[in-house]
């Protein structure tokens, strides 16, 4: 008996446990399906109204634009009526609408004129377009004149008529054109771009001033419609590498833009490459000067960077101070670039395999003089090298951080006394310090600053090949990193043109900067059939001058 | 798939580098034991061997030149006698590759790396051949391009650098001593290396403007046969006949005899990287021939998933090769200069036959 | 890819770094020092002590304790002492910064030969170190030798190799030619005592001394002196800047002159079927001093004292020549000169070179050495102030 109550106990509890299962699920369920049954109810309702506001009355129209834009407190909807009876809302959006102009211009011819018929009033404003304003356009689906209302525009409802207004009056606070922080040059323009792609574009066309720059606009991200604009010289870029550009940007399909970075992401041929195969700028002499290469320009609203593409390891080496200062100079200063790209990640892989594998290289002298320094670390050299190469990070990276007040004291912190302090403390040698800082400072002459990023980041590995194999691993490490880098291709464009496919004319402004009369012909991936720049003799005032003597 | 992807110039690059980097480091010593002061000579006869295979080659893929050999060559001669024929090459080639893989082992395991063990550093080898082959064709004749002028350079330069230690007098014994008699065989194993140009027959509908593939063949043969002389005369003038002879690797301890300046004394192991770096583009071009032939004998689409286990198996094969030098040694004088000629040849036959039945055929339509 | 990063991830697992080694745990050595005494050959590692060094400072001896330290041990074979003194060091000695060896006198009577052979099989040893001789226990005087110009013993070898004022002999020297293998000259060094040397009054200080002939890996009689050595060098085209003195053509003073360079070209020709080898020093000097009445104003004189120096060169080379040639060695290898131009006679000859370069090899010496520059002044010291006074 007690064991066949204790069974139905049992049975009772684990039936009651199964009811609360159930209940909280058929709760929850219910609670979704009631979501799912209001948003669909919303969705009915939303979509009857789409058909209510194409419809040419007033009062449904503006009831579904203020349930659209409910709990949106900048909007403003300004009822008023025009002689004799024609009502009408004018919608803006309160900061980034130019109300004064509206007024203006809008507001004051339309409020003072008399219009008997609604015909003419209709004819004043679309047909023989009598407004004084400039860049109007109408719209007659709701979800558009929704969109410019976000946008900045001002859109005038009217009794009767199914067509919208919208006023382009948009005017909202943008940064000023400032220097551009991360690409100073000494002598060429300081311009750079600012976040908003109007004015952006305007850089461009004052420095290109041809009918040919054309620039191509989509607007991408669900929620932000973000303006993204494709900017090429036709017929000097390649018209298969338009559509290759236009194909992949095609494929986004994200709920909000809000930087180049996430379309650079989108279109790169490997993202998962250390290399990035897109080239940024921030300022518009070099995006100028890509375009007419032959690039492809893409510039996001919102964002101060412009992308380019495609792009060459050589291209992002090279600096727009190159082109402004004399050839000479600059050939030089670019072979010191190129030094110092090696030794950014070289130097300290080097000196742990020579220091650990081949000892003989070093010179008699040198060597005990760095055999005597490091006799009081304690650590084997490769594992020096990576406590002094995380800190350089660890202290690259906190800078960008620190409030400029305090910046240059915590750097001078860092650098003098933690360095000596290590080295007197014995817990580092003084040549591991000068490599260290060697190796950091020629990650920074790099002008593009992700190429010296990844530079430094493949450093690492290589020091761990060079602690373990000497200079036979920084053999096959350099090797894979050549192999890698050979077979990238942005775009179509070989990585390391010319290089690698080598090619004459585009070496002439890669082993060293060529003055501008050399350079005549276009790299190599302009289009064929517009190769050249300018005439064989730009000098040809020269020749006369030794005609004449 | 078969574009034409391979220029002119890429081959020129490519193949100098292909010829020169196991010339100059290992075959040196072997070369010079043999031939003494003969040693240019023997250079160029072998050039001129090499040139006479790769010629055959060519003019053989010539009259096909869109498809690749292992496909037609079952149509030539009969599949019976084809597949062991394309198997007997293709294990030719597997030698070769775990020849010059045991050797560069050898080297650095003697000089460098002691204490390491042999395995991981042919992981390590294999893994970056293996890296570059699965890229494709493009790949290491774009890597050639790309190294060539740095190659180049630093096997110049070493000459240049010991030129205060040489000996000019001594020049005068390629006049006077050299002798074709002692030449010949130093030309005997050189040829088969020149001659290792013949796998452009492999790739042949990979390259493009083929009617130039002739001059091209001169000009890097010629190219490698002055850069190898180059050293070879060198290491005569700085080291004398007798101890050249008596050196193991020669051209290691002549750029140990660099006195240019006390800064640049040891440059071996800098030289060593950048050489490693270009024998790996050679071995990897090998390896994708091969894997290319087999994937073809196989009837796969792609090449490129067979050439991970292609490697692994070289380089077990590679460990298991020779135990010590001496039996590297014996293994290598017995024959396998022979055996790289017969499957270098082996299209030569194909050629005959070739001809053959189309005489026949043409023969035999006139008839009718 | 994800493959490749496994694999490198996989490889980098199995890093146990097999053969990489501080730099403080080797002993790096500087200089080989090798000899023989009853017992067997005393090798001893020269080796530079780094902890004691290890201040920072790059001073030399200064924070007391020897910068330098000599390791020896003696055993029957050359690598069974060199095990012996590696058991003695608690760092793992590496030979290859090694740039120079030191042999005693007894080791190199007895044969050089054994460390010829380790130096050419060894990987890590270099072909081009200079090898170097000492008349007498070759550890004790080097390790009792204080090094006063320089900071190491070995710097102060180096430098005399480097600047051309000993002569040089690496290990490949004794290599060049198998009929005159093991031939050689070595240079000696010597350790003068407090009265003559760097500084006077302090223990023994290095310097250089003559040469040594070796024939066959063997030390031969006699020792060549400095001024036999300079020749010896010029022969080898090693001589750099020498200073010497001539009996002027007035015959009452010398004139001390001084040659920067000499460049000697040697060649073989065949005269009425004897062989001769021909040694053609040429060289421009500058007159540094002048201790008599010549006039380098004129032409004659001038002529006749060039004359003299042609003599003075050409009876230097050849009594050097005379005493080298006279013990059968053939240090300079002359057999390589009549193996490239006449071919079918060496090899007749080859199988006994040594007696025909004895006795039948001619060695004709033609010095043509020029005076550039006569120096500052016009008339010598002695003509134009001491003189010209003794006139009153």
């Amino acid at each position: 008996m007690k064991q066949e109550e204790k069974e139905k106990r049992e049975k009772l509890v684990q039936l009651e446990q199964q009811n609360e299962q159930m209940q909280q699920q058929s709760q929850l369920e219910q609670l979704t399906q009631r979501e799912q049954q209001d948003q669909q109810m919303k969705q009915d309702a939303m979509e009857q109204q789409e058909s209510i506001a194409s419809s040419p009355e007033l009062a449904p129209r503006l009831e579904w634009f203020k349930l659209r834009l409910e709990r949106v407190a900048e909007v403003v909807f300004h009822e008023f009526t025009v002689d004799y009876g024609h009502s009408c809302v004018l919608i803006y959006m309160s900061g980034m609408f130019d109300i004064k102009q509206a007024e203006r211009n809008l507001l004051e011819p339309l409020l003072g004129k008399v219009f008997y018929m609604k015909d003419e009033l209709t004819q004043y404003l679309f047909s023989r377009n009598q407004l004084p304003v400039t860049e109007l356009h109408w719209v007659d689906r709701a979800a558009d004149a929704l969109q410019a209302i976000l946008q900045g525009y001002g859109i005038l409802l009217f009794q009767g008529e199914p067509r919208m207004l919208v006023l382009p009056y948009a005017n909202y606070e943008t940064r000023s054109i400032v220097e551009a922080p991360n690409e100073t040059v000494l002598r060429g323009p300081r311009e750079a771009f600012i976040e908003d792609i109007g004015v952006n574009i305007s850089l461009l066309r004052r420095r290109i001033k041809s009918p040919l720059l054309k620039t191509e606009e989509y607007t991408f991200g669900r929620h932000t419609s973000t303006r993204v604009v494709l900017a090429y010289m036709e017929g000097i870029c390649k018209d298969s590498l338009i559509h290759e550009v236009r194909r992949r940007i095609s494929y986004l399909d994200i709920d909000g833009v809000l930087s180049s970075s996430q379309i650079e992401e989108t279109i790169t041929d490997r993202s998962s490459s250390p290399f990035t195969q897109i080239q940024y700028t921030e300022r518009p002499d070099v995006v100028s000067s890509s375009i007419l290469e032959g690039r492809v320009a893409i510039l996001v609203d919102n964002t101060p960077i412009a992308l380019l593409a495609p792009t060459t390891i050589f291209s992002k080496m090279q600096s727009s101070e190159d082109y402004y200062q004399n050839f000479v100079a600059a050939t030089a200063i670019r072979y010191i670039r190129y030094l110092f790209l090696f030794i950014s990640f070289l130097l300290p892989s080097f000196y742990i395999a020579i220091s650990t594998f081949h000892a003989e290289m070093i010179p008699f002298r040198l060597l005990v003089t760095v055999a005597s320094a490091r006799e009081v670390v304690p650590f084997p050299a490769l594992l020096e090298a990576f406590i002094m190469e995380i800190s350089f990070e660890a202290l690259r990276e906190a800078s960008v951080r620190i409030p400029k007040s305090i910046g240059q004291t915590v750097s001078i912190i860092g650098a003098l006394i933690i360095g000596t302090a290590a080295v007197q403390a014995g817990i580092v040698s003084a040549a591991m310090v000068i490599i260290v800082s060697v190796t950091g400072i020629a990650s920074f002459i790099i002008p593009s600053f992700d190429l010296g990023l990844s530079f430094r980041l493949m450093r690492f590995p290589l020091m761990l090949l060079a602690g373990t194999f000497g200079i036979f691993g920084i053999a096959c490490g350099m090797f894979l990193i050549y192999t890698h880098a050979l077979n990238l291709e942005s775009f179509g464009v070989p990585y390391l043109t010319p290089m690698a496919p080598s090619n004459r004319d585009s070496a002439k402004d890669v082993w060293m900067r060529a003055p501008w009369w050399r350079m005549n012909e276009r790299p190599s991936f302009a289009a064929p059939n517009n190769r050249n720049r300018q005439k064989k003799q730009a000098r040809g005032w020269k020749l006369e001058q030794e005609d004449l003597e | 798939m078969t574009t034409k992807v391979v220029t002119q110039k890429q081959m020129y690059k490519y193949f100098t580098i292909h010829i020169i980097t196991t010339i100059i480091m290992f075959m040196i010593g072997i070369v010079l034991q043999q031939s003494g002061y003969s040693a240019p000579l023997g250079v160029l006869i072998g050039a001129c061997i090499g040139i006479v295979i790769t010629f055959f080659s060519i003019a053989f893929a010539k009259r096909r030149p869109d498809a690749f050999f292992v496909h037609y060559g079952a149509d030539i001669v009969t599949r019976w006698l084809h597949y062991p024929l394309m198997a007997f090459i293709i294990m030719t080639n597997f030698l070769l590759v775990a020849i010059n893989l045991w050797e560069i082992q050898d080297l650095l395991l003697q000089f460098y790396l002691t204490g390491t063990p042999s395995w991981i550093i042919l992981g390590l080898c294999g893994l970056c051949i293996s890296y570059m082959a699965r890229y494709g064709i493009k790949s290491m004749f774009r890597a050639a391009e790309g190294m060539f002028y740095l190659s180049m350079i630093t096997f110049i330069i070493i000459p240049y650098l010991v030129h205060s230690n040489m000996e000019w007098f001594l020049a005068r014994g390629f006049a006077t001593i050299a002798s074709v008699k002692e030449a010949w065989p130093t030309a005997y194993h050189l040829g088969s290396i020149f001659g290792e140009a013949s796998l452009i027959l492999y790739i042949y509908p990979y390259i493009s403007q083929a009617s130039y593939t002739r001059k091209t063949t001169i000009r890097f043969t010629m190219l490698a046969a002055l850069m190898v002389i180059c050293h070879l005369i060198p290491i005569l003038i700085v080291l004398g006949p007798d101890l050249a002879q008596n050196l193991n690797y020669p051209e290691l301890d002549i750029i140990r005899l660099i006195k240019s300046g006390s800064y640049l004394e040891t440059l071996d192991p800098i030289i060593i990287a950048l050489w490693l770096v270009s024998i790996f583009i050679k071995l990897s071009f090998i390896l994708f021939v091969i894997s290319h032939m087999l994937s073809r004998i196989l009837k796969l689409k792609y090449s490129k998933p067979l050439i991970y286990p292609i490697c692994a198996f070289i380089i077990v094969s590679t460990i298991c090769l020779a135990q010590s030098h001496t039996q590297f040694f014996s293994m290598h004088n017995g024959g396998v200069s022979t055996c790289v000629y017969i499957s270098q040849l082996i299209p030569l036959l194909y050629y005959v036959i070739d001809v053959m039945r189309n005489r026949r055929q043409q023969m035999e339509e006139e008839s009718l | 890819m994800r493959k490749l990063i496994i694999s490198l991830l996989l490889l980098m697992m199995l890093t146990g770094c097999w053969s990489s080694e501080e730099l403080n745990d080797q002993a790096f050595i500087g200089v080989l020092i090798i000899d023989r005494n009853d017992d067997g050959i005393e090798v001893t590692f020269g080796v530079p002590l780094t902890t004691n060094l290890a201040s920072g400072e790059t001073s030399g001896s200064a924070s007391g304790g020897e910068v330098f330290g000599y390791f020896s041990r003696t055993a029957p074979t050359l690598e069974e002492a060199m095990q012996k003194v590696q058991g003695d060091l608690s760092r793992r000695a590496n030979i290859g910064q090694n740039r120079n060896i030191v042999v005693g006198r007894r080791f190199a009577e007895e044969g050089i030969t054994p460390v010829l052979e380790l130096a050419a099989r060894n990987p890590n040893i270099r072909m081009n170190t200079n090898m170097f001789l000492v008349d007498g226990y070759a550890k004790d005087e080097v390790a009792k030798a204080t090094v006063t110009s320089e900071r190491f013993f070995i710097s102060i070898l180096n430098k005399y190799v480097e600047h051309r004022t000993a002569l040089q002999t690496t290990i490949k020297d004794f290599m060049l030619s198998k009929a005159s293998g093991g031939d050689g000259l070595l240079p000696i060094i010597n350790f003068s005592n407090t009265t003559e040397g760097a500084m006077v009054g302090k223990s023994s200080t290095v310097g250089t001394g003559g040469a040594a002939i070796i024939k066959k890996g063997k030390l031969v009689e006699p020792i060549l002196t400095p001024d036999q050595t300079s020749a010896a060098q010029s022969i080898r085209n090693q001589l750099g800047n020498y200073f010497f003195s001539i009996k002027s053509p007035t015959e009452n003073g010398w004139i001390g002159l001084y040659s920067t360079s000499v460049d000697v070209k040697t060649k073989i020709v065949k005269k009425e079927k004897k062989y001769h080898i021909l040694i053609k020093p040429t060289s421009e000097v500058e007159a540094i001093s002048n201790n008599s009445t010549m006039n380098f104003a004129i032409y004659e004189e001038v002529k006749k004292l060039e004359d003299r120096i042609d003599q003075f060169s050409d009876q230097l080379h050849a009594d050097t020549m005379l005493i080298i040639q006279q013990t059968g060695a053939d240090v300079f290898h002359f057999d390589r000169y009549m193996m490239v131009k006449y071919p079918q006679e060496w090899r007749k000859i080859k199988d006994h070179w040594r007696e025909y370069y004895r006795d039948q090899l001619a060695i004709d010496i033609d010095s043509d050495i020029r005076i550039r520059r006569k120096g500052s002044t016009v008339r010598s010291f002695k003509s134009q102030f001491i003189e010209h006074n003794e006139g009153d």
